[in-house]
C-alpha cells in the first residue's frame, strides 16, 4: 500500500488517542480482512461478525501492537484466529458452516445435485462443489488458499501474517491446490 | 485415484511459477524444468483449473469489489468509525457486505427465476393454479366484507314506541284504569252509604289527576270492601302486575298502540 501514510503511523498516531486514526486502518483493511473471513467461514453472516471482532480486538489490542510485524500481518493473524475461534465454538454448537454432513459429503464428495445439468445449474453446482472442496480442508490449508485467493497476499505477507516459514508456506497451498484436485475431479467440474 | 507426486521436489517452484512469484530468472529456469518433467507440466494445468475455479467462487461470493490481480484497483469505502464504537457496539455493516447483500438480492432474484425456469411443467402448473385459487378467494372474501348481510329480525314497518312513548301509553292507561275504578267504587259506596253506616270515607275520593290519590282511595276502599277474585285479577291484569293467561293479552299495549 503506497499511501503517503503508512499502517504504521497511523496506528502510532491511534496510540496517541487519536480515534479517527484507527479507522483509517478499518478503512484500508475491511475488505480484505472480510474477504479472508468469508473464504475461511464460508458464510457471509459469519464473516461479518468476524471481521467486526477482528478489528474490535486489534482495538482493544493496540497498545500491544509493538511494530515487529507489519500491520497487515498482525490484522490478518487476528482475523485467522478469529475465524477459527469462530469455527470451534460453531462446531461445538453444531452451527457450523462445516456441518458434519457437509464434511461427510465433503469427503465422499457426495454431490447433492438433483436436477438436470443446465449450464446455468452446472455453473451453480461447480461454485457450490468448490465452496465445498474449500470448506472441507484442513483449516491450515484452507488459510493460505483463501488469503492467496481471496486476499491475493504474497506469500511472503501469508507466511508473516501466519508466522510460518515461506517454504511451509508454499508447501500447504501446494497440498491444497492437489486435495482441491482430487476432490472437484470427484465431483466431474475440475 | 491414485495421486500423482511430483518426484521432481520442485512443488515450491511449481507454486511460485503459478502464482507469478517468481523472477525473470527463476521463471526462465522453472520453464526449462517444464520441458523436461510431465508431471510438473499435468500438476501446473490442473492447479490451473482449480485456480479459476476458486477465483470464480470468489468473485460470485464477493462480487467484483476485490478485483483479481490488482492491488492498486481495490476501492476502499468510507466505514464507520469502528473505533468510537469500540466500547459500546459492534460497528456496521461494512461496504463490501453491504454490496454483497445487494448481489445477493440481485442473486436471489435470479435464484427464484432459475427455479421457475427449472420446475417441472405440473409443478408450474400447481404454482399458477394455486394462486388463481388465493386471487379467487381473496376476492370473496373482500366481496363479503363488503356487503353485510341485513339484520335479521323486525320488520321495518313495526318499530318499536319509544321510552318516552310507551311511558305515556302505561299512565294513560292507568289514569283510565284508575278513573273506572273510582267510579265503581263511587257507585259501591253510594249503595254502601244507603245500606249501612254513614261512617264518611277517611278519604275522600277525589277526582283529581293525582295518580297516587286514587291509588290511595283505591286502596283504602279496597280495604272497606275487599275486591271480588274477579275485579282483583282484572285489576291486576290491567296494571300489568301478572301475566295474561294467553300470549294475547301480551300483546295488548302493541295492539292498542296499533289501533
Amino acid at each position: 500500500m503506497g499511501t503517503a501514510t503508512s499502517d504504521e503511523q497511523i496506528v502510532e498516531r491511534a496510540l496517541t488517542g487519536d480515534a479517527e486514526a484507527f479507522g483509517e486502518i478499518v478503512q484500508r483493511w475491511e475488505r480484505r480482512i472480510f474477504a479472508l473471513s468469508f473464504g475461511m467461514l464460508g458464510r457471509e453472516e459469519d464473516a461479518r461478525d468476524a471481521t467486526q471482532e477482528t478489528f474490535l480486538a486489534a482495538f482493544r489490542n493496540l497498545r500491544a501492537f509493538r511494530g515487529e510485524a507489519k500491520v497487515s500481518s498482525w490484522l490478518h493473524r487476528i482475523a485467522v484466529n478469529q475465524c477459527i475461534t469462530r469455527q470451534r465454538r460453531a462446531k461445538v454448537r453444531n452451527e457450523s458452516a462445516l456441518e458434519t454432513e457437509e464434511e461427510k459429503n465433503a469427503a465422499n464428495f457426495a454431490a447433492p445435485v438433483r436436477y438436470s445439468p443446465v449450464r446455468v445449474v452446472e455453473s451453480l453446482e461447480t461454485t457450490a462443489a468448490v465452496r465445498l472442496a474449500v470448506n472441507s480442508l484442513p483449516v491450515e490449508l484452507r488459510q493460505v488458499v483463501v488469503m492467496k485467493e481471496f486476499e491475493e497476499l504474497t506469500f511472503k505477507e501469508i507466511a508473516d501474517a501466519l508466522d510460518l516459514p515461506l517454504s511451509t508456506v508454499k508447501s500447504r497451498l501446494y497440498t491444497a491446490l492437489k486435495q482441491l484436485q482430487m476432490r472437484l475431479q470427484k465431483f466431474g467440474s475440475a | 485415484m491414485k495421486e500423482e507426486v511430483s518426484n521432481c521436489g520442485r512443488e515450491n517452484d511449481l507454486i511460485s511459477f503459478l502464482y507469478g512469484e517468481l523472477n525473470e530468472v527463476e521463471a526462465q529456469g522453472f520453464q526449462g524444468h517444464l520441458r523436461d518433467c510431465a508431471t510438473c507440466n499435468v500438476e501446473l494445468a490442473a492447479f490451473g483449473d482449480v485456480r479459476e475455479s476458486v477465483v470464480a467462487w470468489r468473485n460470485e461470493s464477493l462480487g467484483t469489489i476485490v478485483s483479481p490481480g490488482n492491488a492498486a484497483s481495490r476501492v476502499t469505502s468510507p466505514i464507520t468509525n469502528i473505533a468510537a464504537a469500540a466500547g459500546v457496539n459492534k460497528a456496521a455493516v461494512p461496504l463490501a457486505v453491504a454490496v454483497r447483500s445487494t448481489a445477493s438480492d440481485q442473486g436471489a432474484l435470479s435464484a427464484l427465476r432459475e427455479f421457475f425456469n427449472l420446475s417441472p411443467l405440473w409443478l408450474k402448473g400447481a404454482v399458477a393454479f394455486a394462486s388463481v385459487l388465493f386471487f379467487v378467494f381473496a376476492g370473496l372474501a373482500i366481496t363479503r366484507l363488503r356487503d353485510k348481510p341485513p339484520v335479521a329480525g323486525a320488520g321495518p314497518a313495526t318499530s318499536a314506541p319509544s321510552d318516552q312513548e310507551l311511558n305515556a301509553l302505561v299512565q294513560q292507561r292507568v289514569q283510565a284504569e284508575l278513573e273506572r275504578i273510582g267510579k265503581v267504587n263511587e257507585q259501591q259506596q253510594v249503595k254502601s252509604a244507603l245500606a249501612a253506616d254513614n261512617s264518611a270515607p277517611k278519604y275522600s275520593v277525589k277526582r283529581s289527576a293525582g295518580h297516587s290519590e286514587l291509588a290511595a282511595n283505591a286502596t283504602n276502599q279496597k280495604a272497606r270492601r275487599p275486591l271480588s277474585k274477579t275485579e282483583r285479577e282484572q285489576l291486576a291484569a290491567d296494571l300489568r302486575l301478572t301475566s295474561g293467561k294467553n300470549d294475547g293479552e301480551l300483546d295488548l299495549l302493541d295492539d292498542r298502540i296499533n289501533q
